[in-house]
């Protein structure tokens, strides 16, 4: 008995209206940023996901908690994978290195992509979400929640042993 | 599989199993889509993040903060950049001859990927 084969329609179409109202968000509100494009990508695929999800009229508890585990797994894992693409030092250096194919020396490559960007640019991005504050050219902690998945990271590092 | 077994061991739980070709291939794809968050923290975790470090030296400046310079010493190259083409080395992303870094085609592929999704979204450079 192969049964119901609908909820590949509504977890696909959520997954798709995920990634399709992502770019168009970030390539229409560019300043907005990634993160925010990936908020409103994330909202558009979970409203089309319950409005498809209340038309095929299921009423299975199971079938609409593995649609939702489904998208919401999907939704982390494209966060990640949005997230190596705009913050990533390896995809950067790879970058780096694609546009120079007759190589780089590694000092090359940190003048090209060095730490003082890296710094400059997560300032930038604490400042804008309002984890840090400025003030006299002094950069304070302005938001405990980082600090907390600081902490969090840190212990499951103990936990794997990658420290 | 460890849920099949289950409930062949266990006539009741086999009660709370899918019942149809469509409900197995509904839980499959989502213990798969648990799988892939899984492995998609693990870089996360495995590799300093530039952001939490900094965040973490924030809090133990408290109340004084600290200044660009501050940082620029604190994180320099040897910890930010330097780990990170090491770990494209070791993973056969690129290669490092006559003291120079080239991408593998490896390496190149991966970067094809990303570059055109970047392209796609119309983002510049990230890093």
């Amino acid at each position: 008995m192969i049964g119901d084969l609908r909820w590949i329609a509504v977890v696909g179409a959520a997954c798709a209206t995920n990634i399709a109202a992502d770019v168009a968000w970030f390539r229409a509100f560019p300043a907005g940023g990634v993160f925010r494009a990936m908020l409103m990508g994330f909202v558009s695929g979970g409203v089309i996901l319950a409005a498809l999800s209340v038309g095929f009229g299921m009423s299975s508890f199971w079938w609409h908690f593995l649609n939702v585990a489904i998208y919401a797994c999907f939704s982390y894992a494209f966060f990640h994978w949005n997230n190596m693409g705009e913050t990533g030092r390896r995809v950067r250096l790879l970058i780096e290195l694609r546009a120079a194919p007759e190589g780089l020396t590694r000092a090359e490559l940190f003048t090209r992509y060095g730490h003082r960007e890296i710094i400059e640019r997560r300032l930038n991005r604490m400042l804008e979400s309002r984890q840090i504050r400025e003030m006299d050219g002094r950069y304070r902690l302005d938001n405990q929640s980082f600090l907390a998945m600081a902490r969090i990271v840190r212990v499951f590092k103990r936990l794997l042993d990658v420290e | 599989m460890a849920v099949w077994l289950c409930g062949l061991i266990w006539p009741r739980f086999g009660t709370l199993l899918p019942v149809t070709a469509s409900d197995w291939l509904q839980a499959i794809i989502a213990a798969l889509a648990v799988a892939c968050v899984y492995v998609m923290n693990y870089p996360a975790v495995e590799v300093e993040s530039p952001t939490l470090v900094m965040i973490e030296l924030f809090a133990r400046a408290g109340r004084n903060g600290l200044s660009r310079d501050e940082l620029y010493l604190a994180l320099g190259n040897d910890f930010l950049v330097a780990p990170r083409v090491e770990d494209l080395l070791r993973e056969g992303l690129a290669i490092e001859a006559d003291g120079k870094c080239r991408l593998t085609q490896k390496g190149a592929k991966l970067e094809h990927v990303f570059g055109v999704w970047r392209r796609l979204l119309g983002a510049g450079l990230g890093g």
